[in-house]
């Protein structure tokens, strides 16, 4: 009886450390949020104040899809590469997006009031990017829940951590009340270092 | 036509060696204005071929955003926009190693560009094609082989940017996207059919290409006989100054 209690719970542990490790894994939404951003002010050369959109956790195929229109045609990442768990994000700033992106000589380089972005949740990187006039509907992908993102709250973010921000602004819309001593921390945190 | 799948590296090596990181480089390139090495033709036709081989590379300022390619692009007569597909190395994978992507600029102003997390191997030739042999409807496809070299054709992509039946227009070489010189060389093979993707069925050289280089940022040479001298086939890279 001792063993099989014994052996029952070390399983128990056993699935848990498992499982500990899976989750650490894969990214969340608000780290894949912030590799996002990151992405926006390097690659992607912009600095202005940000409104993002957030679908959730998705499939690279269904969003290259979203992205390219059905009617257009798609990337289609073949095998499992085309399951892997995305997280997409449509950013719009004051200015246009002009990443730096491959394109021939002598043709301008790509830019959009819309940029569209997937994160790989594995490997925590953008994999796949849209930019256009319009933005694409990703809607269909999702619940969408928008945050403002100002260059003061951003800076701000560096001491109050900014996976705890941003994790506590997607919360915030996503889980409302249930989060409301997380988001009330970070307001204290950001007025007691910044003053906004 | 000769494509072979193995490129011994000298016929460059002294004029393109490994650089240190520089405040600028060449002659005004940067990740604002990027500079190119490439072979260009304007065939009409249904499918290009392009096998591209990264000999080495290091990207120094990748982690704000700079990138090297091996690509081929394709354009259509009288309309905005191309198709492209090869390897990157750089932002934002900074493991120092080409990665595979594909592209559309649609003739509306509409970007979208998938690059994969899956590394490509160096010393190798990658086969990539696009083609709209299959239905010849304007939806053109973009194919890559899975490496080492040829294994058989994936579809990958499929773009329909309002595009005609035929292309007009191929390029194939290499791309610099960066604030540092960067260490870099690469080699291209390229080909075009209107009969099949089955390698060598029907297809033909780039007759009447044109290799294109920076003067003093990139270097550009035709491949040299028993390296699969073609017309369009060709070796690349950052240069001294």
């Amino acid at each position: 009886m001792l063993l099989t209690i014994n052996s029952s719970v070390i399983l128990v542990l056993f699935a848990m450390c498992i499982g500990a490790t899976t989750a650490r894994a894969a990214a969340s939404e608000a780290e894949a949020l912030n590799t996002a951003i990151h992405y926006t002010r390097t690659k992607g050369r912009s600095s202005g104040p940000l409104q993002i959109s957030s679908s959730g956790a998705s499939t690279l195929n269904r969003a290259q899809i979203v992205f390219n229109g059905t009617e257009n045609g798609a990337p289609l990442a073949e095998g499992p590469q085309g399951q892997a768990t995305s997280y997409v994000f449509v950013l719009v700033s004051d200015t246009l997006f002009a990443p730096n992106v491959p394109h021939p000589r002598g043709h301008k380089g790509p830019s959009g009031k819309y940029m569209g972005l997937v994160v790989d949740a594995k490997v925590n990187q953008v994999d796949d990017l849209y930019l256009g006039p319009t933005p694409p509907n990703i809607a269909e992908l999702g619940t969408v829940v928008t945050i403002n993102l100002s260059a003061a709250v951003e800076t701000a973010s560096t001491s109050c951590r900014a996976d705890h921000l941003l994790a506590t602004a997607l919360a915030r819309k996503r889980l409302g009340a249930r989060h409301r001593s997380a988001v009330l921390a970070l307001d204290k945190c950001l007025a007691r270092h910044h003053r906004i | 036509m000769r494509i072979r799948c193995v490129l011994p590296l000298f016929l460059l090596s002294t004029a393109i060696a490994p650089s240190t990181a520089n405040a600028t480089w060449g002659q005004g390139c940067s990740e604002g204005k990027h500079c190119y090495a490439f072979a260009e033709v304007g065939i009409k036709t249904f499918a290009a071929i392009g096998l591209q081989d990264t000999h080495f590379s290091t990207v120094y300022d990748c982690g704000s955003g700079g990138f090297v390619d091996n690509e081929m692009w394709n354009s259509f007569a009288g309309l905005e926009g191309w198709i492209e597909v090869g390897q990157a190395v750089g932002s934002p994978y900074c493991d120092q190693v080409p990665h595979l992507f594909n592209a559309e600029e649609t003739s509306k102003g509409v970007y979208h560009e998938y690059l994969s997390p899956a590394a490509v191997p160096e010393n190798s030739y990658n086969w990539y094609a696009i083609s709209d042999l299959a239905e010849e409807n304007g939806l053109w496809h973009v194919y890559y082989s899975s490496p080492p070299g040829y294994t058989g054709w994936n579809n990958w992509a499929e773009y329909g940017g309002s595009w005609p039946r035929s292309m007009s227009y191929e390029e194939s070489g290499m791309e610099v996207a960066t604030e540092v010189k960067p260490s870099y060389e690469g080699s291209s093979e390229t080909a075009y059919t209107n009969e099949s993707l089955t390698p060598y069925v029907g297809w033909s050289n780039w007759y009447g290409a044109r290799l294109f280089a920076e003067s003093g940022s990139t270097c550009i040479l035709p491949l040299p006989p028993g390296e699969g001298e073609a017309p369009g086939n060709s070796k690349f890279g950052a240069c001294g100054a």
